[in-house]
C-alpha cells in the first residue's frame, strides 16, 4: 500500500477522535471585561480623527495668514542695490 | 439556531454581555475540537479557544451574517492557531516518531482514534507551518481546498500547490520513517 493510503486511512481514524471537553464562557467574558474596561479610558478611533482633523485646518488658516507675509531673503539681499546694479 | 445566533450578536452588539456567553457556550465545543489539531496540549488548545472568542466579540461589528456565525468563528480559530504554529517555528521541536505507539490494537483492526490522531500530527508538525495548515484541515476536518482557502485568504491555486508539496513532503517522512513497516498490520 501507498504511505499516502496509509496516512488517509489513518486520518479517517483520527477524525473519530473524541476531543476535550471545555468551558472557556466565563474566562472569555472575563478577559472582554478586563479589555472593555482598559479601552474605556481611551478615545474612541472616529473622535481621535475628528479632533486631528479640526487642528489641522485651524494650522492651515493660520499659515495661509503668514504664507503672506513670508518674503524671499535672496530678493531682499539685492533690494538695497536697485538702482546700483546694471540689469 | 441562525436567527439565534443573529440576535445574539445583535444583543452582543448592544452590550448584553449574557447575550455573547450564550454564543461562546454554542460553539466552544466545535472550536475545541478545531484548536485540537493545532495543539494537543490541552492548556494551548483552551487558550487558543479563548483567544478566537475574544478575538469575535471585538470584531464582532464586522461579522455580515453572509456566511453561518460558525464558519466565521472557525475563519479566527483558524488563524489563530495557524499563528500559533508560526511562533513556534522558531523553537521547532518534533515528537520523535520512535516513542509514539504503533502496534495492533487487540482484536482489532483499527487504531484507536487517538493514538492515530497523535501519529498524524507527529507526521504533520513536520512540515511547513502552511504545509501542515493544508494537510492538518484536509485530513482532520475534511476541509475542501476551496474552503482552506477562503479561510486563510489564500488563493485557490496557490493553496492547491501547497497540498501537492505537504503531500509530497509528508510522503517522504513516512517512507523515511518506515511508517509503512510500522503499520503494516493495517494494510
Amino acid at each position: 500500500m501507498d504511505a499516502i493510503k496509509i496516512i488517509e486511512k489513518l486520518a479517517k481514524t483520527a477524525q473519530k477522535e473524541k476531543t476535550l471537553q471545555i468551558d472557556v464562557s466565563k474566562a472569555v467574558m472575563l478577559e472582554i471585561g478586563l479589555l472593555r474596561q482598559e479601552n474605556a479610558g481611551m478615545i474612541p478611533f472616529e473622535w481621535f480623527a475628528g479632533i486631528s482633523a479640526v487642528a489641522a485646518s485651524i494650522i492651515t488658516v493660520f499659515s495661509l495668514n503668514a504664507w503672506r507675509y513670508i518674503a524671499d531673503p535672496f530678493i531682499q539681499l539685492f533690494m538695497p542695490l536697485q538702482g546700483v546694479l546694471p540689469w | 439556531m441562525e436567527n439565534l445566533d443573529w440576535d445574539d450578536i445583535q444583543a452582543s452588539l448592544g452590550g448584553d454581555e449574557a447575550a455573547f456567553e450564550r454564543l461562546v457556550r454554542r460553539y466552544q465545543e466545535q472550536i475545541a475540537q478545531l484548536c485540537w489539531r493545532f495543539s494537543r496540549d490541552s492548556a494551548v488548545c483552551e487558550r487558543l479557544v479563548q483567544d478566537t472568542f475574544v478575538e469575535a466579540y471585538m470584531s464582532l461589528r464586522s461579522y455580515k451574517a453572509k456566511a453561518p456565525f460558525l464558519h466565521w468563528l472557525k475563519k479566527i480559530a483558524t488563524r489563530a492557531g495557524y499563528r500559533f504554529w508560526k511562533e513556534q517555528d522558531k523553537e521547532k521541536r518534533f515528537v520523535p516518531l520512535e516513542e509514539l505507539d504503533f502496534a495492533a490494537p487487540d482484536n482489532e483492526q483499527e487504531l484507536e482514534p487517538g493514538k492515530a490522531a497523535e501519529i498524524l500530527h507527529a507526521m504533520l508538525e513536520r512540515l511547513d507551518s502552511s504545509e501542515r495548515l493544508v494537510l492538518t484541515l484536509m485530513y482532520f476536518e475534511d476541509c475542501p481546498i476551496k474552503e482552506i482557502a477562503e479561510r486563510m485568504g489564500w488563493t485557490g491555486a496557490g493553496t492547491k500547490m501547497r497540498a501537492m508539496r505537504a503531500r509530497r513532503k509528508l510522503k517522504k517522512i513516512a517512507e523515511k520513517e518506515k511508517i509503512l513497516e510500522k503499520l503494516e498490520w493495517m494494510q
